[in-house]
């Protein structure tokens, strides 16, 4: 068993030991076995001093599109939606976003040069279902090792996207009424469906699998949520009504409207994601964003977690997320929880990674200043209990040659 | 008149005064110093603890060309029927109200060279204009046109209509020869005693660019986007500027060589199509070589009141900070052939100045006031 321990001038647990001032952390293989502000260590166990540098659990991005980008310069699999079936043009939740994975890909490396050290990576937003997502670290010798949860969701869309992309193709929808018909239809079916499998089941007749419903049952029984696309507040409460009728459990993405319906989204504890911010108003529905819906949301008391959609902006610009967040007045301690352990909550990961814990991964990175300043740099990240890129050593994929 | 004391002032061209003044008169800097005595009648804004820098310049973008928010009834960067545009104009299509100006106010950028699209080889006329004053677009106005905005890129938006690269730099080539043809024509004519033809509004842009009038502001991404930029301005003598560079960590010595200006980035972006390659690193790379440059955010690809944190994060990886202020003050006036007016503090030189609450690049740090031609144009709400 490999065991050590790790310390540095300024850890941030964001768990309830708070910050702690040269505080040590004991790791056992891949966990975290020990938080406290001081310790007696066994004579046998190594002690990493970092030295005069910040310490914060590995970032989680809650919200990705990561590796679907082909390294190709103009392949661009990102609306990568599946192409429908029996539920019609606007739905393929038989799409499994799991088998883009390529676990080589530049991306991962942009994440722990960032900080980034898990994702949750979902389809697309051009259909009303899109598909389900994966969870994943960013550091792992094979796709398996890489995986933290398959099926963190049913991607689901309602907005501008799916009128335009589906919309335009001459189907239903083309309005946010369709877009909502299209939905209800979809989960009326799959409640049917379930009613008569459970009933073939009872009775040990023969029964057809249906592979296009068959991902929306555990939404249907609460196991997973549906993460709902919705930046406008009526997108928003038009994705609650729905939730309601059909009693699941929803995620709320994007919702940078958040700030006109925080506490309807707060009453019903909906967990959100909540970006991407910088850049410019691209469309009608991102039209209200603002680091400001940070605050709106903090204030009501939900959970939510600054999201960079990567790669519609590179995953390592999450950080810088956080600095304009706090910026706006988002406070230090809200700013690095809607990084971290947030995000590890909007994913339904936080059992595993999110914060410095007992019993969770030893996911890290250290800084050359506090995690939130413009000029502070990412020294080392850390994934599992082991060093899984290092500023010293790193090299960008140009800086290897042609 | 307005006197700003006690300021940090950061100058661009005689470094940083501390507890210094700065006297505005008539819309333009009077006085700078320690010792300024208060005129009559004057205003006083203690700046105590704030810092005071040159209205923040972005060298390309297209805040107002492309609306916010409204999609394609408001997206007018790029006329997608004309691959051979050299005689449109971004000033025909800016909104002066557009949200992007305030946006820029909120960053500290007051003035912005506005440049057609991605969507063809001959883009159009860019035009240099200050984020804020009036209504009608003509009255913002500093410099138009500026240059002639050109898409070399042989991959992505630029590419559409084109059979490949190779096609693009022919069409390009055509319109340059056709100018050439016309200057000779007209040289002949002159000769003869005749009188010299037209050029005609649609070739004239093109004569002005073979005679050096008017600068080709290039779109470059990848490294043989770069070098073809180079050679063809070598072959054909036309002024250059590279536009976005992204791959010029690949051929430092031939920038270094060219001495051609440089809009650098967007760097704050995404990872797909044309961005792949692109690396908060690049500034650092290019400045270390020597290189004076300016940083863009190429708005909307990074939104324009991000173009501090471009700077920002330029600084941090890898840029001085030195370098890295100038390279959105004074590098691009001088790019833009407008540092007589603009891009630092001194005496003679239009008062756009950014009331900064510290350090440009603290996490923390906002923009307080933009002053343009000496006038508030923005005040921080708190």
């Amino acid at each position: 068993m490999k065991r050590f321990a790790i310390t540095a001038e300024t850890i941030y647990t964001v768990d309830k030991a708070g910050v702690l001032k040269n505080g040590i952390i004991l790791i056992e293989n891949d966990k975290i076995t020990a938080v406290a502000p001081q310790m007696t260590l066994p004579s046998d166990v190594e002690l990493i001093d970092f030295g005069r540098v910040s310490l914060m659990p590995g970032m989680v991005e809650a919200h990705s599109h990561l590796i679907a980008h082909d390294w190709n310069y103009d392949e661009d699999a990102y609306e990568s939606n599946g192409s429908g079936g029996s539920l019609g043009k606007a739905c393929s939740p038989d799409v499994d976003y799991y088998y883009h994975f390529d676990p080589r890909h530049r991306h991962l490396n942009d994440a722990l040069a960032g900080g980034v050290t898990s994702a949750n990576i979902l389809p697309g937003s051009g259909k009303i279902i899109t598909g389900t997502g994966f969870a994943a670290k960013m550091y792992g010798k094979t796709r398996e090792e890489l995986v933290i949860k398959r099926n963190t969701g049913v991607k689901i869309a309602l907005g501008e996207n799916p009128k335009r992309a589906v919309g335009s193709t001459g189907a239903i929808p083309t309005t946010r009424m369709g877009s909502a018909a299209v939905l209800r239809d979809a989960l009326y079916k799959a409640q049917e469906y379930m009613k008569n499998k459970s009933k073939a089941e009872a009775e040990g007749k023969d029964f057809t699998l249906n592979l296009q419903l068959e991902p929306l049952l555990p939404l249907l029984r609460r196991e997973i949520p549906g993460r709902i696309h919705a930046h406008r507040a009526d997108d928003m409460i038009t994705a609650m009504r729905i939730a309601d009728e059909f009693n699941i459990i929803i995620t709320l993405e994007h919702t940078t409207s958040g700030h006109l319906v925080a506490q309807e989204i707060a009453k019903r504890g909906i967990r959100c994601t909540l970006g991407p911010t910088m850049g410019s108003r691209s469309k009608q529905e991102v039209h209200a964003k603002g680091f400001l819906t940070a605050l709106a949301l903090e204030e009501a008391g939900v959970c939510f977690s600054l999201t960079t959609d990567a790669s519609v902006l590179a995953i390592e610009l999450i950080r810088l997320a956080g600095s304009l967040a706090h910026r706006e007045g988002l406070s230090e301690e809200a700013t690095l929880r809607a990084l971290t352990i947030n995000g590890a909550i909007v994913t339904g990961i936080e059992d595993r990674v999110g914060s410095l814990a007992v019993g969770k991964d030893a996911d890290f990175a250290i800084y050359d200043g506090h995690p939130l300043s413009l000029r502070s740099n990412v020294l080392q990240t850390w994934v599992n209990g082991e060093k899984a890129w290092d500023r010293a050593t790193w090299l960008e994929p140009w800086q290897k040659g042609f | 008149m307005l006197l700003i004391k006690n300021a940090r002032l950061f100058t661009m061209t005689q470094g940083i005064l501390e507890k210094a003044s700065l006297l505005i008169e008539d819309g333009k800097i009077t006085a700078i110093g320690e010792k300024i005595k208060t005129p009559k009648g004057c205003t006083v804004l203690d700046a105590e603890g704030k810092t005071v820098t040159p209205g923040l310049i972005e060298a390309c973008g297209r805040p107002g060309l492309h609306e916010e928010t409204v999609g394609a009834i408001g997206a007018d960067e790029d006329e997608t029927t004309e691959k051979i545009g050299a005689y449109l104009k971004a000033l025909d299509g800016i909104l002066p109200n557009d949200v992007s100006f305030q946006d820029a106010l909120e960053g500290g950028v007051t003035t912005v060279n506005v440049c057609p699209g991605t969507s063809a080889i001959i883009a159009g006329q860019s035009a240099v204009i200050h984020t804020a004053g009036s209504n009608i677009i003509d009255r913002m106005v500093l410099k138009e046109p500026f240059g002639l905005f050109v898409n070399l890129v042989g991959g992505g938006n630029p590419r559409q209509g084109f059979r490949d690269r190779s096609d693009m730099v022919a069409k390009l080539v055509n319109e340059l020869q056709k100018a050439k043809d016309f200057i000779a024509k007209r040289e002949k004519a002159l000769k003869e005693g005749k009188d010299a033809p037209e050029a005609g509004y649609r070739l004239a842009p093109m004569v002005d660019v073979i005679e050096g009038k008017l600068p080709l502001i290039m779109q470059v991404v990848y490294l043989h986007d770069i070098q073809n930029a180079l050679e063809l301005a070598e072959e054909w003598g036309f002024r250059l500027i590279l536009q976005r560079v992204s791959e010029g960590y690949f051929c430092v010595e031939n920038l270094v060589k060219a001495k051609v200006p440089l809009m650098v980035g967007p760097i704050l972006m995404n990872r797909r199509g044309l961005f792949q390659t692109t690396s908060h690193k690049t500034p650092g790379v290019l400045s270390k070589a020597g290189l004076q440059f300016a940083l863009s955010t190429e708005h909307p690809n990074t939104g324009i009141d991000h173009l501090v944190t471009t700077a920002a994060i330029a600084n941090r990886e890898g840029m001085s900070e030195e370098e890295a202020l100038k390279a959105i003050t004074l590098y691009p006036a001088q790019i833009l052939g407008l540092d007589d007016q603009i891009g630092s503090l001194e005496v003679g030189k239009r008062a756009d100045l950014v009331l900064w609450s510290g350090h440009p690049f603290e996490t923390l740090t906002k923009v307080e006031t933009v002053l343009i031609d000496g006038v508030s144009v923005y005040e921080r709400r708190s």
